[in-house]
């Protein structure tokens, strides 16, 4: 039941946005609105990791879309 | 502080004509003007009727030069008759239709008969034969429409004629140019940034020069001009009427209108108020309290000035904390000048009264038509060649702060035996008593011919008595500027302009007696009678009991010959001073009785009686540390413990007063006085009645709380007795005994028994049957002698064994306070009730029971947890009271029994409730079993003596009464009613709970008022009622994951974290920043965009390079051009490593319109670092010049072999660029979400983080900044640019004014660290706006930045509020900002004021949200610590090439709208309850010196409020035990030396805060940034700079005196004592509190004077000390020579005894 916020025991999940923007939060915490789970559960470090693989592109899903479209237009 | 530097100028160059005209065409559709029917006219409206006035006028041969009379109603009309007059070209003469007929005739026969703008019902006031156009008809017909500025308006002109009333009777024609009045208006329109939605009341007859800022304000600012109705100036209720309908945000009037107005019902509809100026007349801090208290939040201005010199000269924020009397007036405002001069014409120093002269803008031209006046007041500047200065008339010093002081009129100073005096100072004392609404203090000529003082006072209710106001009046005013007659007033009589009429106030002499004679009732009185029958001739029969000495017609200088013959009368010594008190004949008939001793001896065993010795009894220890409590602060009322006895209603007053002195007779600590024997304290039962008894009948429970309030604070003398005494309140149903008894002798026990005794006392009274008490077998002075003995020496030692183990390294508790804390503590206090609900209350009493702890223990855990959430720390001393009554004999005695014993409370955050509980109940059980103890002792013992700002050990206090300890007033409902007449705190907060018979819990919540204000005090309460619901319904959870919020609280906690909207701001980032620029430069093309200049060294003399939008564009599109070629587009990375011109702007301009993102790069950074930071960003393409260019692909090339090489575009070299053709650039749009920069952070671990910033947030910051610093308002605005390219804040320095249409002046590199050169290129180039860091700033004033109007900025790092009060006096304004690369520059900013105390970073810009949240990103209450975190849409993609990093620190936002990101900012910062953020430092920042936590911030800020201090910071250098404090500082040249600094340390900060070392500097290393290099400090020899404090040998008699003092106090036999240092603590060589007291006995008898024991404690060396000793000598032969105006020989007699 205890939580902890920052420390080796805590467990984290991998989140993202609808812009595909990657975060962490608490696993057993309630998700804010608009973010939903990556798939990845873990220690802080873990679920970094994991973001790192990912994420390699930082800009805004809807700034590739739009980016994307100028290219093949 | 004479000021002789001119200030400058107002900001832009121009003209209310022209820019009232300017707004009307910006927003013709906006409201200018609200009549009193509600009605609107837009400013295109108010514009075209306004020039049709312009063009009658003109078709009737009006033009430059002449005067129009204006005689309108205020109407509509008005404003445009006036603004019409001005685009005539003519200046205006204000005729008031109300005025007589005589003195309109007077005005336009000075002004040579203008022609008269009237209407038909005003026509007829003007006399005959007067030329008028008639607004409403000739003048409203005129055709053609008219163009303002048609005719060029002048500064110099004249804009308008005010007549002012002369001395000799006929009015005088002020004429003031339109630069005077512009200066004015500006000034309140951008200081107090008034704007679209502000709306400014006009109630001032247009006759008053007031009248034109109400005016022309609004409508130069955009807002609307509300006209107050007709009549509405006379009538209180209307006007707030008006106000309140219209939603006005601005108000300005006379003080003796806001008095009147105060008194109004229906403030609370003034909600939309924020600014309130106040003219006329001095003001007092009690009204502006009183108008705070009815618009909450509003800023309340006092400003000062005469018609001569444009309506105001000077202003003055009132601020709540500081200020009290008479309100200041300020300081000078932009464009004016004050200086303060001599009869001789010669500047006064600091604190020296002297005449106000004013120059500058608003300077009037003079009197119309009188040239010999006009010399005569407007006299040759001292300095300035060929300026003027206009003599006010008006005397006014300089405070040591730079605020001016208002004395009064120099006509009005009066001299009264021989004394000068300044009504002023007499009247802001005066008013400052709480029944006194408004005072006038003149001299008034006596029967001799001398003149006396007399006061004309207006109170509130029943008129206070003379020997009231006089007794009042002594604690804060010299004998000689105490009035010596008052006339109560009941109206004031009234100027035509409010004021009050002083002329016409009633004769003393003949002002009737406020109340009915009493006869003389005893010999005594008819002894004193007779002897004021033959001192002042008044017939004997016309001298009452209650007569006033000074009311009758006596003088002070009298009282010495009454004095003689008083005490040859009634054959006892008076004294002089006690007859200026006791001015009643009752009051010096009753000093006869004065009492002798009378006295015992004995020596007993147990606790039996003991004998009475004549020289008293010792102290019980309790005892003793409230006698040393009551030394310390004499007088004060904190020790007031009120019982509250009901009776029985239909007991007569007779009955009760018998019961009482039985009472009296019953128990004799009721008769027992305290005084000093030698050095020790004894208490003396000799004291006998008639008690202190008095009735108050009182019909309402507002006014009961008023009479118990006023009871509660009477404070008590503990040398002469009583130290008790009674109020009898009787209400329609009810009596009520208020018994006040001082602490020395009575406890929460003895006021039970006090209680029940008096009870049964009265009703043996009432009914003549005896009542049966319990016998007393001893009193509380046997039980005392019994304790001294009990607690023999060894018994002590092993107690204090105990308790040095149990408290070592006790930290003090700090919970979030309102207010900084005092340096001495201040008792006031005030309660809060609350209740905690049963169920709650049963749940906890449930879950203890089954840990085995008591209900008590339960709840202490409980507090324990609030406090350790609401400070962050969980190591935690609470107060307990417990009743150290163990002996039977005690149970019925009535005396100071409680003791207190130091709870520590030290369970961590992360236990649950259970074992918080299970601790709490074994410390709790533990220290019980050493309570015998006495608190004093452990102080004593354990220190914390040291600071006075604190009660010792503890700071916050816990109790429980349980049932069984009830007396008769005990419900909420009656403690509510007496709740407001609590006065007192004991610690900073103590919270009491009481059970209830319904299972519930009564708390009380007792505070500290200079610390806590209500509000806060209830939400704490309400914040542990809800955590205590959390803990009952999971007594498993962590105590800091327990609910603290209660949902109302968190849901306003939540909304103040959004940005407000800002007017002017708002637009939606559809594109970027580059196509903004474009947009602008295309409205005007030719003006200048860039300025590059350079000021200082070979190259300086004031080159310049400047730059037209239309250039910095094109070279900008030929830029883009070249790096469209070589690759670069959207989302590509362009580095840039160029010098400081033009060029850079253009460069950055070109990237954007190519669709790129820029890399700065700091052309002083190490190769290495540039080569890294091109590489991690990914830039493609470099941007340099030739040199630039090789240096850095040299550098690439070595760091990273294996790159592709960069592409190049040399700016000086590239023949591509050279041939360009010269282009505007092409309109392409790019995306918003499009990458702005890249900007490395030194991250504080590992390698720099390259930050992404995209257009749209940039471009909405730029925004969000341009409309808070009001950029563009003026279009002439520049920013002085100093910022590195490589720091995000050169974003809004190079491109935000270019976004406003402004100027950029670009300093080169030779100047960035010139602060002379900055100087000259803010003068050269009119700067407006500048930011730099605070260190910066402080070298700026150094340089000679003087007084300046520039909009000021700073941020970076924590700014000292010394430094932002002197740059809000300095600056037009002042602003703090706060922010991080990560958050797009800025987040928050702040508006500096001249008061502040504290720096905070304020509230998030519009489109950002700022909170505090706990590491469970939950948000925290006010006050409290902990991580700010930014959010909004104004914040960076993320870290590039880093997702681990971007995605750990910029979370979720659950808070904001949905998917959007947090950012971590990893600062700590709390809330203050206005919502304002203030930052506390870097999380993890503080340090721990000898165990205790040290924020070295603030030992920093301590140090620099030393006016000898220029600059300082405060690191830890060494670790662990070694860990010391070292304090770097600057001084400002006017010499210092270490020991005096660290004696200032001393005497503000606690002992181990005090820096360990001071090493002087000349100047703080700073790095690029300009922030202090605290790595380049130079690190001393701790070890050997901490060796012993040198032996400084006394010097002189006194200081040689006071060390044989000291060592006889420390060591006993002087001979035997090692040798005292004149510097050495007092307290650290073995003092304590009651060593202190001897030494103060001790110095009584050696010098015959009287210290303070605070004075010690405040001057803990031998030779500060000799000081204050020698400074008590001084004012003691001072008074002497006051009273007695003695001979020179009389003065010198006294030697000091060595």
């Amino acid at each position: 039941m205890s939580e902890q916020p920052n420390d080796d025991r805590t467990v984290y999940r991998v989140v993202l946005n609808d812009e595909e923007q990657y975060s962490i939060w608490w696993a057993a915490r309630e998700l804010p609105a608009g973010w939903r789970e990556e798939g990845t559960t873990g220690t802080r470090e873990e679920c970094l990791a994991r973001i790192s693989e990912i994420w390699t592109d930082l800009r805004p899903l809807s700034l590739r879309r739009r980016m994307a479209e100028a290219v093949t237009a | 502080m004479n000021d002789q530097t001119p200030s400058g100028t107002a900001p832009g160059r121009l003209l209310l004509p022209a820019l009232i005209a300017a707004q009307a065409a910006r927003t013709p559709e906006a409201p200018a003007l609200r009549a009193a029917d509600g009605s609107v006219r837009s400013y295109a409206e108010l514009a075209e009727q306004a020039g049709r006035v312009a063009a009658s006028l003109r078709a009737r041969g009006v033009g430059p030069g002449d005067i129009v009379g204006v005689c309108l109603r205020r109407g509509p009309g008005l404003p445009a008759a006036l603004l019409g007059v001005w685009w005539a070209g003519a200046a205006y003469l204000p005729l008031d239709p109300a005025h007589p007929a005589d003195r309109l005739a007077l005005q336009l026969e000075d002004c040579d008969q203008p022609l008269v703008l009237a209407e038909a019902a005003t026509e007829a006031a003007l006399p005959d034969f007067t030329a008028t156009l008639r607004l409403d008809a000739d003048a409203g017909t005129a055709a053609g429409p008219f163009v303002p500025g048609e005719v060029p308006f002048d500064p110099e002109a004249p804009a308008y004629v005010l007549h002012t009333s002369g001395s000799t009777g006929r009015p005088k024609g002020v004429l003031v140019p339109h630069r005077g009045i512009a200066n004015r208006v500006r000034w309140l329109v951008h200081k107090h940034r008034l704007g679209a939605a502000d709306r400014m009341l006009l109630k001032t007859t247009v006759g008053f020069d007031a009248a034109g800022l109400e005016l022309f304000a609004p409508l130069v600012a955009g807002g609307t001009l509300v006209l107050a109705p007709e009549g509405a100036e006379r009538d209180p209720a209307a006007l707030l009427r008006a106000a309140a309908d219209a939603e006005v945000t601005v108000l300005q009037a006379v003080p003796s209108v806001y008095r009147r107005l105060v008194e109004e019902p229906g403030w609370n509809r003034l909600h939309a108020l924020r600014l309130l100026f106040s003219a006329g007349e001095p003001l007092h801090a009690e009204l502006c309290r009183r108008l705070a208290a009815a618009v909450p939040g509003v800023e309340i201005w006092n400003t000062y000035g005469p018609t001569e010199a444009s309506v105001d000269v000077t202003e003055h924020r009132f601020d709540a904390e500081v200020d009290s009397g008479a309100v200041p007036i300020g300081r000078p405002l932009g464009g004016t000048q004050v200086l303060l001069l001599d009869q001789a014409g010669r500047p006064v120093p600091v604190g020296v009264p002297g005449e106000l002269h004013v120059g500058g803008a608003g300077l009037a031209l003079g009197y119309l038509g009188r040239p010999g006046l006009t010399a005569e007041r407007f006299v040759p500047h001292p300095v300035t060649p060929g300026a003027r200065l206009y003599r006010t008339g008006d005397r006014a010093r300089w405070r040591a702060d730079g605020a001016l002081e208002y004395l009064g009129r120099l006509d009005q100073q009066v001299k009264v035996n021989g004394v000068r005096i300044e009504p002023g100072e007499v009247e802001a004392a005066l008013v400052a008593h709480p029944w006194v609404r408004e005072a006038v203090v003149g001299a008034v000529p006596t029967a001799d011919g001398g003149y006396r003082l007399a006061a004309w006072v207006q109170s509130r209710g029943e008129a206070p008595r003379p020997d009231e106001l006089r007794a009042f009046l002594r604690r804060a005013l010299p004998e000689p500027l105490l009035p010596t007659v008052y006339v109560p007033v009941s109206a004031w009589p009234l100027t035509a302009s409010g004021k009050i009429d002083r002329g016409a106030l009633p004769n003393p002499s003949t002002a009737a007696p406020a109340e009915a004679l009493v006869p003389v009732r005893t010999a005594a009185e008819r002894l004193v009678a007779e002897q004021w029958s033959e001192l002042l001739g008044t017939p004997v029969d016309e001298i009452g009991a209650n007569s006033d000495f000074f009311q009758l017609g006596g003088s002070s200088l009298q009282l010495t010959r009454l004095a003689v013959r008083l005490t040859e009368a009634l054959g006892t010594v008076v004294p002089v001073r006690r007859l200026l008190l006791a001015s009643t004949v009752a009051a010096q008939a009753a000093l006869r009785e004065s009492a002798a001793e009378a006295g015992a001896d004995a020596a007993p065993t147990a606790l039996l009686p003991v004998h009475r010795r004549a020289e008293g009894l010792p102290l019980a220890p309790g005892q003793q540390g409230l006698w040393l409590a009551d030394r310390l602060r004499p007088g004060s009322a904190e020790w007031t413990a009120p019982v509250f006895v009901r009776l029985p209603a239909d007991l007569d007053d007779d009955a009760v007063y018998a019961a009482l002195e039985e009472l009296a007779d019953r128990h004799e600590i009721l008769r027992t006085r305290y005084l000093l024997r030698g050095a020790e304290p004894v208490q003396l039962a000799d004291v006998t009645g008639p008690w202190q008894i008095a009735t108050a009948t009182v019909t309402d429970p507002e006014q009961r709380s008023r009479v118990i309030a006023a009871e509660l604070a009477r404070p008590f003398d503990l040398e002469h007795g009583p130290v008790w005494r009674a109020l009898l309140v009787r209400e329609a149903r009810a009596l009520t005994v208020v018994l006040s008894v001082h602490h020395i002798a009575c406890d929460g026990w003895s006021s039970v028994v006090l209680e029940r005794d008096l009870r049964a006392l009265a009703e043996a009274a009432a009914t003549g049957v005896p009542a049966v008490l319990p016998e007393l077998p001893v009193q509380y002075a046997d039980h005392a002698v019994h304790l001294r003995r009990r607690l023999s020496e060894p018994a002590i030692e092993a107690e204090l064994a105990y308790w040095r183990r149990a408290l070592d390294g006790l930290p003090t508790v700090d919970l979030p306070t309102d207010r900084p804390r005092p340096d001495l503590r201040d008792a006031a206090g005030a309660a809060h009730l609350f209740t905690v609900p049963a169920p709650v209350a049963e749940a906890l009493a449930t879950l203890g029971r089954s840990w085995g702890a008591t209900l008590p223990e339960t709840l202490l855990a409980a507090f324990a947890a609030l406090v350790g959430r609401l400070t962050g720390h969980w190591d935690l001393p609470i107060g307990i009271p417990v009743a150290g009554r163990d002996q039977d004999e005690v149970a019925d005695v009535v005396g100071f029994f409680l003791n207190t014993l130091v709870l520590r409370c030290d369970a961590p955050a992360e236990s649950t409730f259970r074992d918080a509980v299970a601790l709490v109940r074994d410390r709790s059980r533990e220290a019980r079993t050493h309570a015998d103890l006495p608190f004093h002792r452990l102080v004593e013992e354990l220190g914390g003596g040291r600071d006075l700002g604190r009660t010792p050990l503890y700071q916050v206090m816990f109790d429980v009464h349980e049932e069984g300890r009830t007396g008769t007033v005990t419900g909420a409902e009656d403690l509510e009613a007496f709740r407001s007449g609590w006065r007192v705190a004991r610690t900073d907060l103590t919270v009491v709970l009481q059970r209830q018979e319904d299972g519930s819990l009564l708390g009380m919540a007792e505070y500290a008022t200079a610390l806590f204000d209500a509000a806060t005090v209830e939400r704490l309460a309400d914040c542990w009622l809800r955590l205590l619901e959390s803990l009952a319904t999971r007594p498993f959870a962590r105590l800091d994951e327990a609910e603290l919020l209660p949902e109302r609280l968190r849901t306003r906690i939540l909304a103040q974290g959004l940005g407000l909207p800002e007017p002017g701001a708002g637009l939606r980032a559809v594109t970027g920043v580059e196509a903004v620029v474009a947009e602008t430069a295309a409205v005007a093309p030719e003006d200048t965009a860039v300025v590059c200049a350079v000021e200082s060294g070979a190259a300086g003399n004031g080159a310049v390079e400047s730059w037209s939008y239309r250039r910095l564009l094109r070279r900008a599109a030929a830029v883009a051009a070249r790096l469209r070629g070589l690759g670069a587009g959207p989302e590509t990375r362009v580095a840039l490593l160029l010098p400081r011109t033009p060029d850079l702007i253009a460069t950055v301009l070109g990237c954007w319109q190519a669709g790129a993102a820029y890399v700065p790069l700091d052309p002083a950074a190490p190769d290495e670092r540039l080569a890294y930071v091109v590489a991690d960003a990914g830039a493609t393409v470099l941007v340099s010049d030739g040199a630039g260019a090789d240096r850095l692909a040299r550098a690439v090339a070595a760091a990273m072999p294996d790159r592709a090489p960069l592409a190049v575009l040399a700016l000086d070299t590239d023949a591509e660029l050279a041939a360009a053709p010269e282009a505007d650039p092409a309109a392409e749009r790019h995306d918003p979400a499009r990458l702005a920069y890249v900007m490395y952070t030194s991250g504080s671990t590992g390698r720099p983080k390259g930050v992404e910033v995209e257009h749209r947030t940039l471009l909405r910051m730029l925004r969000a900044a341009q409309a808070h610093l009001d950029f563009g308002v003026g279009p002439d605005d520049a920013w002085l640019a100093l910022a590195q390219p490589t720091f995000d804040i050169s974003c809004t320095e190079l491109f935000m004014p270019l976004v406003a249409g402004g100027r950029v002046v670009l300093a080169g590199e030779q100047d960035q660290n010139d602060h002379r050169a900055q100087l000259r290129l803010i003068d050269r180039h009119e700067v407006t706006h500048l930011q730099v860091a605070p260190a910066h700033w402080q070298m700026l004033i150094d340089a000679g930045l003087g007084r300046r109007v520039l909009v000021g900025q700073t941020g970076g790092e924590p700014c000292p509020p010394s430094l932002a009060r002197e740059l809000s006096r300095r600056l037009q304004r002042f602003v703090n900002e706060y922010g991080l690369t990560e958050t797009t520059i800025a987040a928050t900013r702040w508006e500096a004021s001249d008061a502040a105390v504290t720096v905070p970073v304020g509230s998030p810009y519009p489109h950002v949200t700022a909170r505090v949240l706990d590491a469970w990103l939950r948000p925290v209450p006010y006050g409290v610590v902990g991580e700010l975190c930014v959010g909004g849409v104004g914040l960076a993609r993320g870290y590039h090439g880093r997702a681990d990093l971007t995605a750990a620190a910029f979370v979720p936002d659950p808070y904001g709208a949905p998917g959007t990101r947090l950012y971590r900012t990893g600062d700590l910062a709390r809330q203050r309850p206005d919502g304002a953020l203030e930052f506390v430092g870097r999380q993890g920042g503080h340090v721990k010196i000898r165990g205790r936590r040290v924020d070295p911030g603030e030992v920093q800020g301590v140090l620099v409020e030393h006016p000898a201090v220029a600059q300082a910071v405060v690191v830890v250098q060494g670790t662990g035990p070694e860990a010391a404090l070292v304090g770097y500082w600057v001084g400002d040249g006017h010499g210092t030396t270490e020991a005096q600094l660290l004696d200032h340390c001393a005497a503000k900060l606690a002992d181990y805060m005090v820096p360990a070392l001071l090493v002087h500097l000349d100047e703080l290393p700073l790095n690029r940034h300009n922030k202090v290099d605290t790595a380049a400090l130079p690190v001393p020899d701790l070890t050997a700079a901490l060796g012993d404090e040198p032996y400084t040998e006394p010097e002189g008699p006194v200081e040689e005196a006071l060390a044989e003092i000291w060592a006889e106090v420390l060591h006993g036999e002087p001979a035997q004592a090692p040798r005292i240092g004149a510097r050495q603590g007092f307290f650290r060589i073995g003092g304590n509190s009651v060593r202190a007291a001897r030494v103060v006995a001790r110095i009584q008898e050696e010098f015959d004077v009287e210290l303070p024991l605070r004075a010690v404690f405040e001057h803990p060396t031998v030779a500060r000390l000799a000081e204050a000793v020698e400074e008590a000598l001084r004012a003691e032969l001072e008074a002497l020579h006051l009273v007695t105006a003695p001979t020179a020989d009389a003065v010198v007699s006294r030697e000091y005894s060595s």
